[in-house]
């Protein structure tokens, strides 16, 4: 299953789900990143953090976290 | 007395509209029992006193952050006439998320719409009556960078104070239904904001406790039967059907008449965070700042330094030599100029740093810092405070507010004071001068390399021994760049400086005054020399510094010193080698090279100074971390300095 910390730079990408804990879920679904959620990738290198762009903003996750979004 | 809070996201541009609308009238404390400020601000109007409180800027009222929680906490005990939620033009989907639960919560919201020139910009054209009309509640348009209709704006407020809104929010016809059928239950019981508590049983909020069994346990099989027919939590649902209203909302009232999607940071971005530019165009910015920062203050020091030297020796003068014109001489007055001297560099470096946060670029660091920060178990965001502390660790310190765990903050408090602050540089430049006249700079910037090696490695231990589990999640906006305003730049300076004043101000002078008082005693010893009690605890302390090069009373007094700040001990030096004119000959016949070197090494890393041990212990409430940061830094010094120095003998310098 693709994640968002292998996402391409420069696509587009749907949330399929968001498997972190309770807490970060909440505090991204309130942020945008949620299930159905449109993301663009304006930043992926291999390393660090990713930065998307979500509701018209641009926002920085930690590499780890990305690998806890899937994506498609 | 009309009480109003000002609401909004971080970077939406309220703490601009809350000093427009105060100006200089305005206080800043803390929440009770909190570390987070709070500012208020009076003004008279109409013959209305009104009351502005700032809340600090948050994304949701969902209780994550001690932010948040203040912010919710003062609506609901506090109950404001009027809560003045500012919203970003340019991303009202987000922004709007917060009005959305500020209007649940039963608060009486009045949205101001700011930044509305850079929607512009980006094509957006919003309709603010169809907005209000939607939302219930009164949508206006202001503008906080620049002037904005403040009558307009006090006229609404004192007109809306009268009303109370009414919660027009649709989460989709379940949800609907459910929250209906728990209110009703909940307003037979007499409960405040009935609709507010179902939502909040729904998310089986930990902060909202109803006393009814009977509601509790019907909220709970609704969660469970909206839980199964969802296919994912009532909390994310919830914030998903809050979106789904807010897109509706936006169908009606927003126009894009641009499709363009790249924006100009978005290109300024491919060049600041870009891979291999990244880390050169910060360093080349640090530098610049730096030497700004430095170029400006140090005349200014220079001249605090004299005129209080001076006055100093003016009053010896003028009434004989005696302990009381000792004590107002060089106690109290080096003491005030001890602490004033620190003013130009702190208030000019706030200057800079709140410039470098305006316009956006200090998020970009965070993002450039990340992988390296990774390395020592911390995340980009920890970066910050560090920058900071090249200037000064006081607020550096309090700059670790915004890491949200305590586990990151105490680390990054740990290892934050080995950044070389700008106390540090005279005692570098000092001795650059005196024993490396054609190396001077590259010794200067060796130090400031060390510190960083230094916070590196022990970052590493601490992470594998203390600091054991993983940091916590990195989430942060990279808010557009804008063009700071002066004045903006100038208030954070102002509010930033004076707390620093305030809070090691009193410090360093309490510790001047300990200082002077262990210089003159016994009565009738000469200042600071040998046989007053100072240099006795410097002849006791001395041997230990014997393997490190420098095992003399007069550098032990020096450190001892360097305690209430560190540049303090190129005075003490003066001092006790009696004057300018003989101190350099007498620092060569004390120390070589290699131990001048050493020496320069300790004082980068010993205890910092009392007004950074103080912040510690104001910031962690408890003396567990300062007596820790003060043992573990000086022992550290010793391991680095003692390597150094014998290492330097094993190959051959001297």
């Amino acid at each position: 299953m693709k994640v968002l910390s292998n996402a391409e730079e420069g696509s587009d990408v749907i949330v399929e789900s968001v498997g972190c804990g309770r807490e970060l879920k909440r505090r991204l679904s309130e942020l945008g990143i949620h299930v159905g959620s449109k993301l663009h990738i304006l930043k992926n290198d291999v390393s660090g953090p990713v930065i998307v762009k979500v509701k018209d903003y641009r926002l920085m996750l930690g590499r780890k976290q990305c690998g806890e979004i899937h994506i498609k | 007395m009309i009480n109003i809070a000002l609401a909004g996201n971080p970077n939406c541009g309220k703490t601009s509209l809350f000093n427009s609308l105060t100006g200089l009238r305005q206080h800043v404390g803390n929440w009770p029992g909190k570390t987070v400020d709070k500012k208020e601000g009076k003004l008279t109007y109409k013959g209305n006193n009104i009351n502005i409180v700032d809340l600090p800027g948050i994304y949701s009222l969902s209780a994550y952050s001690m932010e948040e929680l203040i912010a919710r906490d003062f609506i609901i005990d506090e109950k404001p006439d009027v809560v003045l939620n500012v919203v970003d033009a340019t991303n009202l989907e987000r922004n709007l998320y917060l009005t959305i639960q500020l209007i649940e919560m039963g608060a009486n919201v009045i949205v101001a719409l700011n930044m509305n020139k850079y929607a512009k910009e980006k094509g957006h054209k919003i309709s603010h009556k169809v907005l209000s009309k939607l939302l219930g509640v009164p949508v206006v348009k202001i503008e906080a960078v620049e002037k904005i209709s403040k009558s307009d704006l006090l006229d609404l407020i004192l007109l809306d104070s009268r009303k109370k809104t009414k919660n027009k929010i649709s989460y989709g016809f379940e949800f609907d239904k459910h929250i209906l059928d728990l209110e009703e239950d909940l307003k037979k019981i007499n409960i405040d904001n009935p609709k507010w508590i179902a939502i909040k049983l729904l998310e089986k909020d930990k902060k909202v406790k109803v006393n009814n069994q009977k509601i509790v346990e019907k909220s709970r099989k609704i969660r469970n039967h909206l839980k199964e027919g969802l296919g994912q939590g009532v909390i994310a649902s919830l914030a998903e059907a809050r979106y789904a209203f807010i897109s509706g909302l936006l169908n009606e009232s927003l126009e894009k008449t641009k499709i363009d999607r790249k924006t100009k940071s978005d290109i300024a971005d491919r060049i600041i965070t870009n891979k291999y530019l990244g880390v050169p165009i910060f360093l080349i910015s640090m530098l610049i700042m730096f030497f700004l920062v430095f170029e400006f203050s140090l005349p200014l020091m220079d001249l605090i330094d004299k005129g209080f030297g001076l006055l100093g020796n003016y009053v010896i003068t003028y009434f004989g030599e005696s302990w009381v014109s000792s004590l107002v001489g060089d106690g109290i007055i080096g003491g005030i100029g001890a602490v004033l001297v620190f003013v130009p560099p702190i208030f000019l470096l706030f200057f800079a740093l709140s410039i470098l946060g305006d316009c956006g670029y200090m998020a970009r660091i965070a993002y450039v810092m990340d992988r390296f920060m990774h390395r020592i178990g911390l995340h980009g965001k920890s970066f910050i405070p560090m920058v900071m502390g090249f200037g000064c660790n006081v607020p550096a310190i309090m700059a670790t507010r915004t890491l949200e765990s305590r586990r990151d903050r105490i680390l990054t408090m740990m290892i934050n004071p080995f950044m070389s602050c700008s106390a540090r540089l005279p005692v570098y430049v000092f001795f650059a001068g005196a024993f490396f006249s054609a190396y001077q700079g590259l010794v200067v910037f060796s130090l400031y390399l060390l510190g960083i090696v230094v916070a590196v490695v022990l970052g590493l231990i601490f992470r594998k021994t203390m600091f054991k589990g993983p940091s916590a999640p990195f989430v942060m906006e990279l808010p557009p760049y804008r063009i700071p305003t002066l004045k903006g730049a100038l208030i954070h300076m102002w509010e930033n400086g004076s707390q620093f004043l305030k809070k090691a101000g009193t410090i360093i002078f309490v510790a001047v005054i300990i200082i002077w008082s262990l210089s003159s005693l016994p009565l009738g010893v000469e200042y600071a020399s040998q046989e007053s009690y100072i240099g006795q605890i410097g002849s006791f302390i001395s041997p230990v510094f014997g393997p490190l090069g420098f095992g003399n009373w007069q550098t032990s007094v020096a450190l001892l010193s360097g305690l209430v700040a560190k540049e303090v001990i190129v005075g003490t030096f003066g001092t006790l080698f009696g004057g300018e004119e003989t101190v350099i000959d007498s620092l060569h016949e004390t120390f070589t090279p290699l131990s001048a070197y050493a020496f320069l090494v300790f004082v980068l890393l010993y205890i910092p100074c009392f007004g950074v041990i103080a912040v510690i212990k104001k910031e962690t409430q408890s003396w567990r971390w300062p007596i820790f940061i003060s043992v573990y830094t000086v022992i550290v010094a010793w391991i680095v300095s003692f390597i150094v120095y014998q290492g330097g003998i094993y190959l051959g310098f001297s």
